[in-house]
């Protein structure tokens, strides 16, 4: 008997880490399909004329060492980590813990309680209580949103700031958001080590992923895409497994059945069902959340900087009070390897609240030009990336909860449509990652 | 047989343009292809996450 076949679909940061953790552990044959011809999804970069242009991720780790993803991906083996030291993988800090420009003035600071001055003694008061570890919920009724709770307690200065954050990490505004959700995230932040950025930009994680995965003999199929997932017992040569695959090279029409024990996907919910066939029983009150959970867009702008310009600070720089734009960073003051020398790369991201995303891109320029004075003299624009549809910022909105196990045995979600409550971005994949990865595991081994 | 954007599928990530060697595409909102300068070698098809390139 050899080893059972897990199967991994979608190449992102959750499908890789994940396939990485199975195959560390020696006990399975590791495949991992991803439609598209590189590996990363969207927690990864394009080079482009020196420019490392991201196609997602902004190059950040936003809680930097002290979070899920790093204890992810560089805790040690015995941790539930994957080590990836071992393989170069690095973390470097950002220059600040935060940052903020406003009316043309820029401000950091190298903690949360450096932030205190910008706001009013009201929030300096109510900050501990906000903070407090204790405090999972908020204190008061949760059934108002964010916005409205945060404005009982807190000035409009910081609402503003706290705002914009959450703008620019989880492109929504806080009236998107249940108050239980945007105190753990702002919990989450305060407490958490400074942004990081992966050494190398966000390839440089996934380049480490991609060499862990060599040493441990699990296979990477680029340029692979899944049609159907059916019972193994649908075809003769994948009787003796649990699932059966259909998997196509694309630009070809012929797909051939591949044999899987368990399977890990980390394609977003609609993209599941739709691969299923009718043979797996899922409850109707799962497929109506997954029907009524909207993907978040976003839009990013990639401006090449010179190195004349007076802001030096990589740290993430909020941009309060603007209509679309939440905030941007400048990578290439931790990482000068983002950009060619004496150049440097700036992202910025906002949300999308209007389909028309051609507008939202004008009001996004609008919006930058206005507020950093010095863009039209220094910065060139590379690119401007959307994301929405069936390609968006994170296939679930923060706090949307969809449920890792859909009730198909021996099948489990990773990546941004199952994120842990309150994790953001990176971090949100690699919380939920490990119990996914573990029910798989114990399900194959016994 | 040539490059099209099927405009339905296409979200404008722009992923095509950096596969892109030869200025053929333009995205802003929605990709557009310049057909004078496309060479047909079809490196964006293959970075597009979407499917919306096609070769037809």
């Amino acid at each position: 008997m050899g080893k059972p076949k897990a199967l991994v679909i979608g190449a992102g940061v959750g499908g890789l880490s994940s396939a990485a953790k199975m195959a560390q552990s020696g006990d399975f044959e590791v495949t991992v399909y991803e439609r598209m011809s590189f590996a990363g999804g969207r927690f990864t970069q394009h080079d482009h004329d020196g420019y490392q242009i991201p196609t997602g991720a902004v190059h950040m780790i936003p809680h930097g060492k002290k979070g899920p993803f790093a204890d992810l991906i560089l805790g040690k083996r015995s941790k539930g980590g994957l080590d990836l030291g071992r393989h170069g993988v690095e973390f470097l800090p950002t220059t600040h813990f935060a940052c903020r420009l406003k009316d043309g003035r820029y401000q950091s600071a190298n903690s949360v309680y450096g932030t205190l001055p910008w706001f009013t003694a009201r929030d300096t008061l109510n900050l501990p209580r906000l903070l407090a570890k204790g405090a999972k919920q908020p204190w008061a009724d949760e059934t108002v949103d964010g916005r409205t709770w945060l404005r009982r307690y807190f000035s409009d200065e910081f609402v503003d700031f706290v705002d914009a954050f959450s703008n620019f990490a989880v492109s929504l505004r806080f009236e998107q958001m249940p108050a239980s959700t945007v105190v753990r995230i702002l919990q989450n932040s305060f407490w958490s080590d400074r942004p990081h950025i992966p050494k190398g930009g966000c390839k440089g994680v996934i380049d480490g992923l991609r060499a862990d995965l060599r040493e441990n003999g699990a296979k990477l199929r680029l340029t692979h895409e899944i049609t159907e997932i059916l019972p193994g017992y649908a075809e003769e040569e994948t009787k003796d497994h649990r699932f059966c695959v259909g998997v196509r090279r694309r630009g070809r029409d012929a797909a051939s059945w591949v044999g899987a024990d368990s399977i890990i996907h980390n394609g977003g919910h609609p993209n599941l069902l739709k691969a299923l066939s009718d043979d797996f029983e899922v409850a109707e009150g799962i497929r109506k959340q997954i029907a009524d959970t909207q993907a978040v867009g976003g839009i990013g702008f990639c401006f090449a900087l010179d190195d004349d310009i007076p802001v030096r600070s990589s740290g993430v720089t909020m941009l309060p009070n603007l209509e679309r734009v939440g905030g941007f960073v400048i990578p290439t003051f931790s990482d000068p390897s983002l950009a060619p020398e004496g150049k440097h790369l700036m992202i910025t991201h906002q949300f999308v609240p209007d389909p028309s995303v051609k507008s939202e891109i004008g009001k996004g320029r609008e919006d930058l030009y206005e507020a950093i004075p010095w863009l039209a003299d220094h910065g060139e624009e590379i690119c401007v990336h959307t994301y929405h549809r069936n390609w968006p910022c994170n296939r679930a909105p923060q706090g949307a909860e969809l449920p890792m196990d859909i009730g198909v045995e021996g099948i489990r979600l990773v990546g941004d449509g199952v994120k842990g409550h309150g994790w953001m971005m990176v971090e949100g994949i690699a919380a939920n990652l490990h119990q996914a990865v573990d029910e798989i595991s114990a399900g194959m081994r016994a | 047989m040539k490059l099209q954007v099927i405009d339905e599928l296409c979200v404008g990530c722009s992923y095509c343009l950096m596969a892109c060697q030869d200025d053929a595409l333009i995205v802003e909102g929605l990709c557009e292809v310049i057909e004078t300068n496309c060479t047909d070698c079809l490196r964006c098809l293959l970075w597009c996450p979407t499917g919306a390139l096609v070769y037809a």
